[in-house]
């Protein structure tokens, strides 16, 4: 009873929500060719501000009649001219304008563009049936028709498809049957007519059969090879977020972006999934429609490609909707989004939770007690900006960010050549590049292109080896563009675009790297000359890749297809380099990766892992922040100070009833748990008890070393020279591969916290913050509030100093009672998260 | 168990293995002439400590206490004595240890904990337990620079200097900021790991100077000298320290007549002829110049992927070694690439030996500063020089090329015991290493001098040690000597007489060629002693 209360009282704010402007989309477009058609949306914007779908309701009508005919949104193209596609609904009219061109010539039959199509909207050759990694049922068909020039083979000749070979299977046997066409095994499997895996996929007399069946009566032709103008270079989709009220619809416009600048609406052609069918459904044809709040992904496909459009199902219009001033450019595209998902921000953090959030966040330490208490009583109403100055500033800074990218570059013994003098080497070249805050571009570039013996060559000597090209590419690539091609380097990827040649073709960059030396101590990098022996004649001393399906010498080929010619003895990567780091993936991989140390998530999340099934939250943000980042000579501290400043950033974590159930959006700030150094450190600062890092594994093994008295967690280099039982337990990486730090809690960390050493000795040790306040006569209410301050930086409510008051009573030891005190505040979730 | 009890068992345990006595460090590492000083020497073996033998004159040791793993040791050093390290052994009832340093300065030494008062300051440290860092603070003016060194007394101890600064600290306004650091100029085999830093400070003000040790070594051993100087250190040249006497197939020995002169005295062959020298033209020049047989070809590599050619023209088939010298920046800075190949880029020799691992799997390729080659063809052939980086560069990128006729010779030789103790009846080896280089097929003679009463020297022979051919291996020969091995056995007498201290014995090794015996290739003291036999 009360959802259908709540969906009447919903239809009736909808109801009463009237229209106030309306526009047609697209605005502007060329139909060209015999057969070209347009799909337009009509949008009602309505008083509430949310957009809706009013499409299907609306009068269309078009200017010229001879040149274009349209039907329910539908232009088709009639004869060459100009026209005017116009909507009226409701009073309110809007109109578009389009030009027909070419008519006089019918578009030639193109298998990619006509068959592909019906295969991927149909899901034929999704990831999951036969665009596979080997196919299914012995077809292998390419993702999203990417390769129509396979698929077409595999079709009308036959044969079962080979990972590790560009051979096929056995004898190749025919899938379509040019004497009986509607006796075509691919025919009879789509429509159910004979046993198939993936069901029935259209019915016998539908368009898509009679289109293939069509084209097998024709001779099942590949037809000629398309102009390289007419090749899709990319999708764009309209809305790329959209809005809905529960019970609503919302349709889809797709364009391909052809090679040679013009357009075709691919509306029709594409296959649209929805990556959560509660929140929002979506038919062929992409008319989305509503389902529970929340926010999902419409994934796209069509030639080859993928796309998605973000879909917002909304509550009611929230009544009295904030207006929170923006600090910088960051928090008008937070806000956009929030106001028109009707998600309200929280308020403004308080002085102590931003500071403890700025400290943790820039410098992965917490404020002393003395420093809470100064900042919470200034009344300088520039405080923040002058405290974000500090720390930014500050030796700790460079101590931390050292720290965050020793994990991103993997700074440890036995990923650089197992020699720990050779990991030191590598590691002051990451701290020089954070303490003199290097340009990103530069850092990536010394990276790429390292060559002799210098320190960021040692991070290509995983285990004392080169290591394999691909691996190494497939690393580089995910630090630096944050996407995974791994999974192309068996084959295509089954979900993006990435095929398997262009792994190799980018893996070809590191393919000559290769290392002088003998004995494991002296390795030189260097990258091998092309087609120079340069050994003794006796064995061939040559280098080169090969590739391992088609067995073709490789050559270093960018990911956009152009191949790079270094020369005989030049480093690749060195061409390599420059083009990555003026790719807008690199900024976008960077900015984004920065943002998620700062807000909890990434734009896209996982940071390392953006492709177009995994879009970006807030795709014109995260744009913005690139080229800002890019213009700014790609400035990480500028990059830091801009998101800290930010009223997103500085937003209160305290949810409200409207916008607790946000995790994506930044309306509040979100609590994550402190990286085990982190929370080690802060609870060594609380307790006044620095940790003793040694080079002994167990307890009674010889100490061979022992860092600095006083050197803090974050401050070790290799996590494989200093063990520590806390820091593996709370998820240090060992960074053998990318490090992927887990935050989830589990048994282990609770037995600690019961009875490790680290939570228990400090209370006991002597000279800690308990002793030496004990030592001066302070009260236990004094006592409690320099821990709050120290671990929350705050000071205890009245509730909790009452609580604490008959801890103290019922315990009877007082100084057993604090320790118990300050064992609850290391225990709490409050001391170690971030919030 | 108690500390004393742990040392004695350890005394007894170094005892029953018969170990000679060993010194591992020396504190304080240095003392100023015209002084006397006492240095605690730590190592094994050192109980029953009686006398105190230094190289050369003017400094002379007398042991005070004795203990089995710390002798302390009253050094007394004439005015006037050569600012230098100095070597020394101590006698023990269980016989002569190693050789260590003791280094005379000429300005007076502090110890850690006292103030640096003024520069240049000479500290003797010691980092004695694990994790500790030792702190001096400075005093210096805007713009100056100043130079820092620290150098080990113990072998396993890589110690690391740094400069610290107040800091900027929000959170703490004591703390400390590094602003510069140095573990070593550059770490490669055959490099010192001694800790130098030049460091040139903007603002005037007191800034520390730290020594730790790598990775948070420590003990009592730890001991390190630390200098702090005004001015830039020189540049160290980062060429391998402690070259052997005959430097043959290193990147650094000077080659050229004298080299090619000396090193047919070790083979008593002929001198060869003087070979011109040549300077190669970039690679695709138009006028390439052509050594004719032999000659020395100079050059440096000056800008990124720079290569150099020159021809090489022989009349007949030729027996060719072609050495690479690099007398500025060496391996692994600049590593020089030479290709010898015919006109047509095919490639016949290269400094590159390359070879598969034991798996054959892994291509493994080395530079090689000697390459012996026969040329076969006669004509020209193209020689190639380059870094074998296609980016790197350096004003001292320089080389010297080689190109000249084998010579047959005895390369390295060196005598592997630093020193023998013999109790009464007891025999041990004499070991001495020969590499035949270039064909070599004389013999080699080697004899013993001045052994110490109640001890002979006789030939021996070694096991041999079996080993499997390398699997492709390459062709090794053309980059690797013939090594040999020599053994000559002493053996004491069962009544040979305990001596109060070593005698100074002498290994000479000399070529012998169709009965004729070159100069020596090899002479080296050794101390060898009678010790009395030690209590089961």
């Amino acid at each position: 009873m009360r959802l259908l209360a709540a969906l009447a009282m919903a239809a009736a704010i909808q109801a009463q929500d009237r229209a106030v402007s309306m526009r047609v989309e697209p605005a502007n477009r060329v139909l060209r060719g015999a057969d070209a058609s347009q799909r337009y949306l009509a949008i009602a914007t309505m008083a509430s501000g949310i957009e809706r779908d009013v499409t299907a309701d609306v009068a269309w009508s078009v200017s010229g009649t001879a040149r274009a005919s349209i039907e329910s949104g539908n232009l088709r193209a009639l004869s060459d001219g100009g026209v005017a596609v116009a909507a009226r609904w409701r009073g309110l009219s809007a109109s578009a304008r389009a030009r027909v061109e070419d008519t006089a010539r019918a578009r030639e039959f193109q298998f990619g563009l006509d068959i592909g199509g019906i295969l991927t909207r149909n899901g034929c050759n999704g990831a999951s049936c036969h665009g596979g990694v080997k196919g299914r049922g012995g077809l292998k068909l390419s993702a999203g028709a990417l390769h129509p020039k396979d698929d077409w083979e595999w079709i009308v000749k036959g044969g079962e498809y080979q990972v590790l070979s560009a051979e096929p299977k056995g004898p190749r046997k025919p899938r379509v049957n040019l004497e009986q066409p509607e006796k075509s095994l691919v025919l009879e499997k789509a429509a159910g007519l004979v046993a198939h895996g993936g069901g029935r996929r259209f019915a016998p007399g539908s368009p898509d059969h009679t289109a293939m069946l069509d084209w097998i009566r024709k001779g099942a032709p590949f037809g000629p090879p398309g102009a390289k103008d007419d090749q899709v270079a990319r999708l764009e989709v309209f809305p790329r977020v959209v809005t809905l009220e529960a019970g609503s619809k919302h349709g889809l416009l797709v364009t391909a972006h052809l090679e040679g600048g013009g357009t075709r609406d691919f509306t029709p052609h594409a296959l649209y999934v929805s990556s959560d069918k509660d929140i929002a459904g979506v038919e062929s044809g992409g008319a989305i429609t509503a389902g529970r709040l929340g926010e999902t992904a419409i994934l796209i496909r069509a030639a080859g490609l993928a796309a998605s459009a973000t879909v917002g199902v909304v509550g009611p219009p929230v009544a009295a909707y904030p207006n929170e001033p923006g600090f910088n450019f960051i928090d008008g595209y937070v806000f956009d989004k929030l106001r028109k998902f009707r998600v309200p921000p929280s308020g403004l953090s308080g002085d102590a939770e931003f500071l403890r959030r700025a400290c943790l966040d820039l410098t992965g330490m917490l404020p002393p007690p003395d420093r809470v208490r100064e900042f919470v009583a200034n009344k300088d109403p520039d405080k923040r900006r002058k405290l974000i100055d500090a720390l930014i500033g500050s030796p700790e800074l460079v101590d931390y960010w050292t720290f965050r990218f020793d994990d991103v570059f993997r700074l440890s013994i036995f990923a650089n050549g197992i020699q720990p003098k050779w990991s030191q080497m590598y590691g002051e070249w990451v701290r020089d590049a954070i303490a003199s805050n290097k340009p990103y571009d530069r850092i990536a570039r010394e990276r790429l292109t390292a060559q002799g013996y210098d320190g960021p060559t040692r991070h290509f000597l995983p285990y004392d080896v080169i290591g394999p090209p691909g691996e190494t590419m497939a690393e580089e690539l995910r630090v630096f563009f944050g996407r995974r091609l791994d999974c192309a380097q068996c084959h295509n990827h089954p979900y993006e675009a990435w095929t398997q040649d262009q792994f190799w073709g980018m893996a070809a960059f590191f393919g000559r790297m290769f290392k002088m030396g003998d004995t494991g101590r002296e390795y030189v990098i260097f990258d091998h000359p092309l087609n120079e022996a340069m050994g003794n004649g006796d064995v061939d001393g040559n280098v080169k890749m090969f590739h391992p399906r088609t067995k073709a010498e490789l050559k270093p080929v960018l990911l956009d297809g152009r191949a790079v010619d270094a020369g005989t003895r030049k480093s690749p990567r060195h061409e390599l380099a420059e083009w990555v780091v003026k790719h807008p993936y690199f900024s976008e991989a960077i900015v984004n990766r920065m943002w998620a140390y700062f807000f909890g998530r990434g734009l896209v999340d996982p940071v390392d892992d953006f492709r177009s099934t995994n879009p970006p939250t807030h795709p014109e943000l995260l744009e913005r922040l690139a080229r800002e980042f890019r213009g700014r000579g790609h400035d990480l501290r500028w990059l830091m100070r801009a998101l800290v400043e930010s009223r997103v950033y500085q937003a209160s974590g305290i949810a409200a009833d409207a916008n607790r159930g946000d995790r994506t959006n930044y309306s509040h700030s979100l609590s994550r748990p402190l990286d085990a150094e982190v929370l080690l450190d802060a609870i060594s600062d609380v307790t006044g008890v620095p940790e003793t890092f040694t080079t002994a594994v167990s307890a009674g093994a010889k100490v061979n070393g022992q860092a600095a008295p006083g050197v803090r967690a974050v401050q070790l280099r290799e996590p494989d020279l200093f063990y520590s039982r806390f820091l593996e337990l709370y998820g240090r990486p060992n960074r053998l591969s990318m490090p992927e730090r887990s935050s989830k809690a589990n048994l282990g960390q609770a037995l600690h916290v019961l009875a490790g050493t680290v939570y228990n000795e400090k209370l006991e040790a002597p000279g800690g913050r308990l002793q030496r306040l004990l030592a001066a006569g302070k009260t236990d209410a004094e006592i409690a509030e320099e821990f709050y301050l120290a671990a929350f930086a705050r000071t205890p409510s009245k509730e909790e100093l009452s609580g604490i008051a008959e801890l103290a009573a019922a315990r009877g030891d007082r100084k057993e009672a604090l320790k118990d005190l300050v064992w609850a505040v290391l225990a709490s979730r409050e001391f170690a998260e971030n919030h | 168990m108690s500390g004393a009890r742990l040392a004695a068992a350890l005394a007894a345990a170094w005892t029953a293995a018969g170990a000679d006595p060993k010194i591992a460090s020396v504190f304080p590492m240095s003392g100023r002439a015209g002084s006397e000083f006492d240095v605690t020497v730590r190592g094994t073996g050192l109980d029953a400590a009686r006398a105190v033998m230094f190289d050369g004159t003017g400094v002379v040791g007398r042991v005070i206490e004795s203990k089995p793993e710390e002798a302390r040791v009253r050094v007394t050093v004439e005015p006037g004595v050569a600012y230098d390290a100095r070597g020394f052994r101590i006698v023990t009832s269980w016989g002569v240890t190693n050789r260590a340093e003791i280094r005379v300065t000429d300005s007076r030494t502090a110890s850690e904990d006292e103030p640096v008062a003024s520069l240049p300051a000479l500290i003797n440290g010691v980092l004695s337990l694990p994790g500790e860092t030792d702190s001096y603070w400075i005093g210096v003016a805007a713009g100056e620079t100043i130079g820092i060194e620290a150098i080990s007394g113990l072998a396993s101890f890589d110690p690391a200097v740094s400069v610290w600064a107040p800091s900027a600290s929000w959170f703490d306004k004591t703390r400390l900021e590094r602003i510069a650091v140095n573990d070593e100029p550059l770490y490669f085999p055959g490099l010192d790991t001694a800790a130098r830093l030049t460091h040139r400070f903007d603002k005037a003000g007191k800034y520390c100077v730290r020594v730790s040790g790598f990775q948070g070594q420590g003990g009592p051993g730890y001991v390190y000298q630390l200098r702090i100087a005004r001015g830039a250190l020189t540049p160290p040249k980062l060429h391998p320290v402690n070259e052997p006497e005959w430097p043959e197939r290193s990147f650094v020995r000077r080659v050229g007549p004298e080299w090619m002169a000396a090193a047919a005295r070790r083979g008593l062959q002929k001198p060869p002829k003087a070979v011109e020298s040549y300077k190669a033209a970039l690679e695709g020049a138009a006028d390439v110049p052509v050594i004719d047989e032999t000659g020395m070809v100079e050059g440096r590599i000056g800008a990124s992927d720079e290569a150099h050619e020159i021809r090489l023209k022989i009349a007949e088939t030729r027996d060719l070694a072609i050495e690479v010298e690099t007398p500025g920046a060496t391996l692994p800075r600049f590593n020089p690439v030479v290709r010898v190949m015919q006109p047509d880029g095919h490639e016949v020799v290269t400094n590159v030996y390359t070879k598969r691992n034991n798996n054959g799997l892994y291509m493994m390729k080395m530079i090689q500063a000697k390459t012996v080659v026969t040329l076969r063809s006669v004509g020209e052939y193209r020689i190639q020089i380059r870094d074998i980086t296609s980016d790197r560069h350096a004003p001292d990128f320089a080389y010297r090329v080689l190109i000249r006729p084998r010579i047959p010779h005895i390369g390295s030789a060196a005598l592997v015991e630093d020193r023998v103790n013999l109790e009464p009846g007891q025999s041990k080896p004499l070991t001495v290493n020969v590499d035949r280089e270039e064909g070599f097929k004389g013999f080699v003679a080697i004899s013993v001098e001045g052994l110490p009463p109640g001890i002979t020297a006789v030939a021996g022979l070694e096991n041999p040690v079996e080993r499997p051919p390398l699997p492709n291996a390459g062709r090794r020969e053309r980059y690797y000597p013939v090594p040999q091995t020599a053994t000559v056995m002493l053996i004491a007498s069962p009544d040979a007489p305990p001596g109060e201290l070593p005698s100074r014995a002498r290994v000479i090794a000399r070529p012998v060629v169709d009965g004729r015996v070159g100069e020596a290739v090899l002479n080296k003291e050794v101390p060898v002693m009678v010790v009395a036999r030690r209590p089961s």
